[in-house]
């Protein structure tokens, strides 16, 4: 695989409003909403706490003039875990259904929004692979540069669906990158040199409060990138064997 | 934006929905213009119809598999089985590692998830065997294909709702383009949930009879179910190949179509300009043609924009229902089975068509040398996709 620059890289999690915050250890209780300020107020409202973080993740990474024309790749295991329950008690209740919650529901709901709210007509998709899902949706956005080269922006985020489908390790997190293909997009964190499988060594650690969401190995991926060192980062949630990212310093590239 | 790569080829495929227990049933009754829609058999407290799949088609998974037994995986395992031979020989031929498995779906095991539910209302417990990442989540499915079919490439759950099984194909020429992978086993899977029916009927988009998209007189869409799997290779012989893909987004509205059908028009032209080819080449859609009002007006609005009114355009909705996730897939089948045997099926249920769209909508099958052919899926979201399938023959003129 070709090298890909990492020019941005973006995080939200309940108690950390972005990457510096989280890298520094700066806690603060009063995040526990994602601002979220690329959708207009109005959107934001109706939408759910996973589009939030989406597309508080995807204004960090990438500026807003690139926003209206970015390819991007949406990555989650569970998509909308939340709505999806709320619409199962509609079922239990009456069985009338909420459209905006059922259209809300779909796994490419945050990635519609956004959509709109930067009025992107190009490339997007909504993809999963449960534990690898943060490996498969660079991989996937690393065949898009290759097929179109420019940039590719990354978003991957999974939340705590809610009872009786809660499990502990399942906070809310979301996380982004925006990569790229050239020079001429700007100076780069990291180069993301190489995406392979690798067996149990494949599993990323992860602080307990994130160990079963699988978008949180992204968290390290950040964490490395914004170190600007070379690394290897493992991006799967359990050792059945998954992706592992290899970074190398932005001055690296060929 | 021409691409280079000698386009992938489409070495097998196969189908499953209201229309036949398995492939060959379900182009017969295509051919034969035989629609596989019925009441709706799900307990809904409104007239509803839909495309199902046989009951007595499926069986249960072998029981080292019984963690992942959903009715999706289960019609999931009935076209693996069907494609088992080719597929075994593309294992074969490019090593387990090689072979991606790249699967839509939107509703994944979510029908055995609205059972165990409804156990947990009245209960206040889930079913003993009920597991969120084996039965519920997306990946179910493609753990389940990885496990069944031996493959250890690349895998993905592309979930875009109705765009997915269309999406699928553009993936798998992107990966073996990239030299992820050589093979790529793609698809779409979708079951008959209460979830999709209910929810289509609060949208107003449902049919209470059999869908008629393209009719003048058209009320809506029909639910399906079922799904497609197609073999795509690096190379070898195959009906057809993977010309291009072209994927867009409206950027206009959650659900309702962008009036002039923009991002759709934008798919199919993407979708040309990466195959190399112009406008004038494309000898038949398969449109994505979900009986609405609104999607019918504005996709046939894209489609006259760019390709003008002679083209033959026809909507397979009428015989399967609306299958979601699984819908793109499916018309891929139909569509690599035009190019195949010579014939586009009728667009059941047009009749009298809606004059005002513009486009010539076939209403009984016809015999048709297709060389290229185009199959569109839209989805909410405003997520579009448009694949364009050649013969072998339009290869060998572009290398």
């Amino acid at each position: 695989m070709k090298p890909a620059r990492v020019l941005g890289t973006g995080l939200w999690t309940p108690g950390f409003a972005n990457a510096a915050d989280w890298i520094a250890g700066r806690r603060d209780a009063a995040v526990v909403d994602p601002p979220a300020a690329v959708l207009p107020p109005r959107l934001a409202r109706r939408t759910s706490l996973l589009a939030r973080m989406a597309a508080e993740a995807a204004g960090q990474a990438c500026p807003a003039a690139l926003l209206h024309s970015v390819p991007t790749v949406y990555g989650s295991a569970y998509g909308e875990s939340e709505t999806l329950v709320a619409l199962l008690g509609m079922l239990q209740r009456d069985g009338e259904l909420s459209p905006t919650r059922f259209h809300g529901s779909v796994h490419n709901a945050a990635g519609g929004c956004i959509s709109i709210a930067a009025d992107n007509r190009s490339f997007s998709t909504a993809v999963a692979a449960g534990p690898d899902t943060v490996g498969a949706a660079l991989l996937e956005a690393t065949a898009l540069l290759h097929e179109r080269g420019g940039c590719v922006l990354v978003v991957l985020c999974d939340e705590a669906p809610g009872a009786p489908f809660d499990r502990a390790g399942l906070s809310p997190f979301a996380a982004s990158f925006l990569l790229g293909d050239s020079a001429a997009d700007g100076p780069a964190l990291a180069l993301l040199s190489g995406l392979r499988r690798g067996g149990p060594e494949a599993r990323a650690e992860l602080p307990p409060h994130l160990s079963t969401n699988p978008a949180a190995p992204a968290l390290r991926l950040a964490e490395a990138a914004l170190a600007g060192k070379a690394a290897t980062v493992p991006l799967c949630l359990d050792d059945g064997g998954g992706w592992i990212a290899d970074l190398a310093p932005a001055g690296a590239a060929a | 934006m021409v691409e280079s790569m000698n386009p992938p080829v489409v070495t097998a495929y196969a189908a499953l929905n209201a229309l036949g227990r398995d492939t060959r049933e379900v182009l017969a009754s295509l051919a034969e213009g035989r629609s596989g829609l019925r009441p709706c058999p799900l307990p809904v407290p409104f007239e509803a119809t839909c495309g199902a799949v046989a009951d007595d088609a499926l069986e249960p998974l072998p029981a080292s598999l019984a963690a992942y037994d959903t009715r999706l995986n289960r019609m999931t395992l009935r076209l693996l089985d069907e494609i088992e031979r080719p597929l075994d020989r593309a294992r074969r031929r490019w090593g387990a590692d090689r072979v991606a498995v790249v699967l839509g779906t939107s509703t994944a095991g979510l029908r055995e998830t609205e059972d165990a539910y409804a156990r947990f209302s009245k209960s206040g417990q889930l079913p003993a065997d009920f597991d969120w990442d084996r039965r519920h989540a997306l990946h179910s499915i493609t753990e389940f294909v990885r496990r069944r079919a031996g493959l250890s490439g690349p895998v993905l759950v592309v979930s875009t709702a109705c765009s997915s099984g269309g999406k699928v194909l553009a993936t798998a020429k992107r990966w073996i383009s990239a030299g992820f992978c050589d093979a790529v086993l793609s698809g779409g899977v979708d079951t008959l949930c209460q979830m999709t029916v209910r929810g289509f009927r609060g949208l107003s988009a449902l049919s209470p009879r059999p869908c008629r998209p393209f009719a003048a007189d058209r009320e809506g869409t029909n639910i399906g179910e079922g799904g497609a799997l197609l073999l795509v290779e690096r190379e070898g012989d195959g009906p057809a190949h993977v010309l291009g893909a072209g994927e867009t987004c409206d950027a206009h509205h959650m659900t309702a179509p962008h009036p002039e059908g923009l991002g759709a028009r934008a798919a199919m032209q993407e979708s040309l300009d990466r195959a190399g080819l112009h406008a004038s080449q494309v000898d038949h859609v398969n449109a994505h043609g979900t009986g609405t009002k609104l999607n019918d007006a504005a996709e046939a609005a894209a489609i006259r924009s760019l390709l003008g009114s002679g083209v033959p355009v026809v909507s397979t909705k009428g015989f399967t229902g609306h299958l979601l996730g699984a819908a793109g897939a499916t018309e891929a089948v139909f569509s690599v089975a035009a190019i195949e045997h010579g014939w586009i099926p009728a667009s059941l249920g047009a009749d009298p068509p809606d004059a005002s769209l513009g486009l010539r909508v076939p209403r009984t099958r016809e015999t048709l040398r297709c060389r290229v052919v185009l199959s569109n899926s839209l989805a909410f979201g405003g997520n579009n996709v448009s694949v364009a399938f050649g013969a072998p023959s339009v290869r060998a003129e572009a290398a």
